[in-house]
């Protein structure tokens, strides 16, 4: 199990929630603390029992997409399909 | 890493680590840089106080060749040129605010059958011609003749009876 932190006034915490979405098939995510105020959005992720893709590789491609979707939403674009 | 200096730091691995100052470049252009990085780097932002951001770059190529610094600095540089790309825009806001509406304006393009039936054009108004579009050239720009004519009528006694027509010539 490894965990990701993304700093609130850098991440928008929808777009984690996008990306722990899209991710869903290929590990577990946890969100850890609620609180809303706090300076940090922490994830932890443990990779799927098959072992086909690494914690590692989970962990930046959902990290890759939580910023893209940060900046998507900031500047009002949509997911490009 | 220096507080004062945005030196680069390679975790090896191919992953690489720089602070970025907040006060030189602003949120957006940062966002800017590590978009357009995000197709071909992992990439991951972290704030280390409130004025400095820490950027985390991996390559997603498993390439030994790759270099670390390189990429670095060709991110550095896409954050120099996002930066001063929004300050071009934002100087001239009120230029392409304008050009863009008067773009707008025309594209609406010539008036339709209602705006013309909404005209308010009558028998008297119908064949004014303010601005001289129906006159010809000649008529237009006929400076000495207009300017005799005018000194005619200007020496002609304002009870003088009209002058008669030329007489017909026969050749």
């Amino acid at each position: 199990m490894i965990e990701v932190r993304f700093h609130s006034s850098l991440y928008d915490a929808e777009a984690v929630t996008e990306a722990i979405d899209v991710y869903a098939d290929f590990a577990r995510f946890e969100r850890v603390g609620g609180d809303a105020a706090a300076p940090y959005i922490h994830v932890r992720i443990e990779a799927s029992a098959d072992g086909e893709i690494s914690e590692e590789d989970v962990r930046a491609e959902f990290a890759n997409y939580a910023l893209g979707r940060t900046i998507e939403r900031r500047d009002g674009r949509e997911v490009a399909s | 890493m220096s507080e004062s200096t945005d030196l680069a730091v390679s975790l090896g691995a191919g992953t690489i680590s720089f602070e970025i100052d907040g006060s030189l470049y602003p949120q957006d252009a940062l966002y800017g840089a590590a978009y357009v990085f995000l197709d071909r780097c992992y990439v991951l932002l972290d704030r280390v106080s409130d004025n400095r951001v820490r950027v985390l770059l991996r390559g997603k190529t498993k390439d030994a060749a790759l270099d670390g610094d390189a990429l670095a600095g060709e991110f550095q540089n896409e954050l120099l040129g996002q930066t001063w790309r929004r300050k071009i825009a934002e100087d001239n806001r009120s230029l392409i605010e304008a050009i863009t509406a008067r773009a707008l304006g025309g594209a609406a393009g010539p008036p339709g059958l209602d705006d013309l039936l909404e005209m308010d054009v009558g028998s008297e108004t119908a064949f004014d011609d303010p601005l001289g579009i129906a006159m010809s050239w000649e008529e237009k720009y006929a400076k000495g003749k207009s300017d005799a004519a005018k000194t005619a009528k200007d020496a002609a006694p304002a009870d003088a009876a009209p002058a008669e027509d030329p007489p017909e010539v026969t050749p």
